[in-house]
């Protein structure tokens, strides 16, 4: 096995966590199997010094190399990453380093562009997958438990795959990374961005099980104030949605949290808080006001 | 104006069709078994001009690569892909949509929730990061289409009804299903046989659990840093 690309996705100049989790996996991966770890970051510009110093968090959370792909046409794009904005970098980053292993962290962005990397590779796809190795082979899962799918083995081509939040740790260590910048040469969006409009669905939906009690109510109405989000007894779309003692079942979001008794036993969930819904309603509500704030 | 519109159909995505038939002459297309016949003759009664199913057994198993090739053969075979809009699902993967134009050398978008016609460009409305978020465009593009904004009991039945209405301007005898070889669409059984080796195959795998925090705080700090608890539309 040669390299391993992870796709480092930024929010306002930082990397978000779970691309952090999904490079610490792949560090791991790329110690037992002697591969290359690349973290690819696509960007408007390079850093400057005063910059976040993005490089260092990166080398730290175990990337042999950063590479900066550098496309001018991403300091226009005001929305999270799509093809027509991130393909040239993308491909630019995989044509000058093809990988045997190409990783994104599961987020709306990458939703946009992952099985189109994917198809410009003539990749096989995972998404929800799982990157682990057992006896020194590489093992990639998409799915869990019972309605889970495996490749495994020498593989003879490239995999490309999407890894929801939560899943791994990241990796620490005080490593240094060599950097390298490409410039991607890329070309003007053929999609013109008209702006935007609220969501009726969005941002965030707070799910309580239709005969909860009034306190639970009360509390998580509470809750989803603080999330300017709304109330639900059944899964609808959402960005974000926290459920409190119900199921959150195959609720179609970017991100899922169980609150309550028996959160951490909920398999359709990202997150989890474990102790009493009402009080732990009450205090994220709390904890989201100061952190915005 | 309208444009021509081809429904990438799988037999579980309802909006692909809708949002087809509303952008304008539709062909529903499909690569599959014979199962898929009847969400063919299905989107033929609600307004398709044309519904076309490829297969055969080098299509079995194929992973969505080899489905992709398949649809994009055949879009190619059937017209011009100029002012063309092909509408897929995106159920979560969203694989064979962004495939498809990839191998047309199409834009494509995900999450979209609704298109409209607005002169020679498309308006397209694709759910972002907690917004809806507006885009133009000039066709051909793939849209993969999640369920519409307005997805109540009302909304489905004025379509319905919409649907009901111009199917009493139809022909009463409506199109058969075609059935296409691979060599009818120029294809031959290596160019796709060999995206079975791709697939993962079915086999209990590791249990997901949720990443448990020790406090309220921390999940806080957490959705924060994912940006989850940005104001609207704030962008990168």
């Amino acid at each position: 096995m040669a390299n391993i690309l992870v796709v480092v996705e930024l929010w306002r100049g930082e990397a978000l966590p779970v691309c952090l989790e999904v490079l610490g996996q792949a560090r791991r991966v790329a110690t037992e199997l002697g591969a290359t770890l690349y973290a690819v970051v696509p960007a408007g510009r390079a850093p400057r010094y005063g910059d976040n110093d993005l490089i260092s968090v990166l080398a730290t959370h175990g990337a042999d190399k950063v590479v900066l792909v550098i496309d001018s046409a991403l300091l226009s794009a005001t929305d999270t990453p799509r093809w027509d904005t991130h393909g040239p970098a993308l491909t630019a980053a995989t044509e000058l380093m093809p990988p045997a292993l190409l990783l994104f962290g599961a987020t709306p962005g990458s939703h946009e562009v992952v099985a189109r990397a994917a198809a410009r590779l003539g990749a096989a796809y995972l998404n929800d997958a799982w990157v682990e190795t057992r006896d020194g082979q590489l093992e990639l899962w998409q799915g869990s438990s019972s309605s889970a799918a495996v490749l495994r083995g020498d593989l003879e081509f490239p995999v490309v795959a999407s890894i929801p939040a939560g899943r791994y740790r990241p990796a620490r260590g005080d490593e240094e990374a060599e950097v390298e910048v490409v410039d991607a040469k890329g070309q003007a969006p053929r999609l013109l961005e008209l702006g935007w409009e609220a969501d009726p669905d969005g941002p965030a939906l707070v799910l309580l099980p239709s005969h909860a009690s009034k306190t639970l109510a009360a509390s998580a109405a509470g809750l989803a104030r603080a999330l300017e989000g709304r109330l639900a007894s059944q899964p609808t779309a959402a960005r974000l949605a926290i459920a409190l003692e119900s199921k959150l079942g195959a609720v179609r979001s970017e991100r899922r949290v169980a609150l309550g008794k028996a959160a951490a036993r909920c398999r359709h969930a990202d997150y989890a808080l474990e102790g009493d819904a009402v009080d732990l309603a009450a205090a994220l509500a709390g904890a989201v006001d100061a952190v915005r704030s | 104006m309208s444009f021509t519109a081809i429904a990438l159909i799988d037999g579980r995505d309802a909006p692909v069709l809708e949002l087809a038939l509303k952008l304008g002459e539709t062909t529903a297309l499909a690569v599959g078994p014979p199962d898929l016949d009847q969400p063919l003759a299905d989107a033929l009664a609600a307004g398709a001009v044309r519904a076309v199913r490829l297969w055969e057994a080098a299509l079995e198993d194929v992973d969505y690569l080899g489905v992709a090739l398949g649809l994009a053969a055949v879009t190619q075979k059937l017209a011009a892909t100029t002012g063309q809009v092909l509408v897929s699902g995106d159920r979560g993967r969203a694989a064979v949509g962004p495939a498809v134009a990839e191998r047309l050398g199409m834009p494509h978008l995900c999450n979209v929730v609704d298109a409209a016609a607005d002169g020679d460009r498309l308006k397209v409305r694709r759910r972002g990061d907690g917004v809806l978020r507006l885009y133009a465009a000039v066709p051909p593009i793939v849209l993969c289409a999640v369920l519409a904004v307005d997805s109540s009991p009302k909304a489905r039945l004025a379509g319905g009804k919409a649907r009901a209405a111009r199917g009493k301007a139809r022909p009463p005898a409506l199109p058969e299903v075609e059935v296409w070889s691979l060599a009818q669409a120029g294809l031959t059984a290596g160019q796709v046989s060999y995206r079975r080796h791709f697939r993962a195959q079915p086999e209990p795998g590791p249990t997901q659990a949720p990443r448990l925090f020790g406090s309220a705080e921390e999940l806080a700090r957490r959705l924060r840093a994912d940006g989850l608890l940005s104001a609207p539309g704030a962008g990168q």
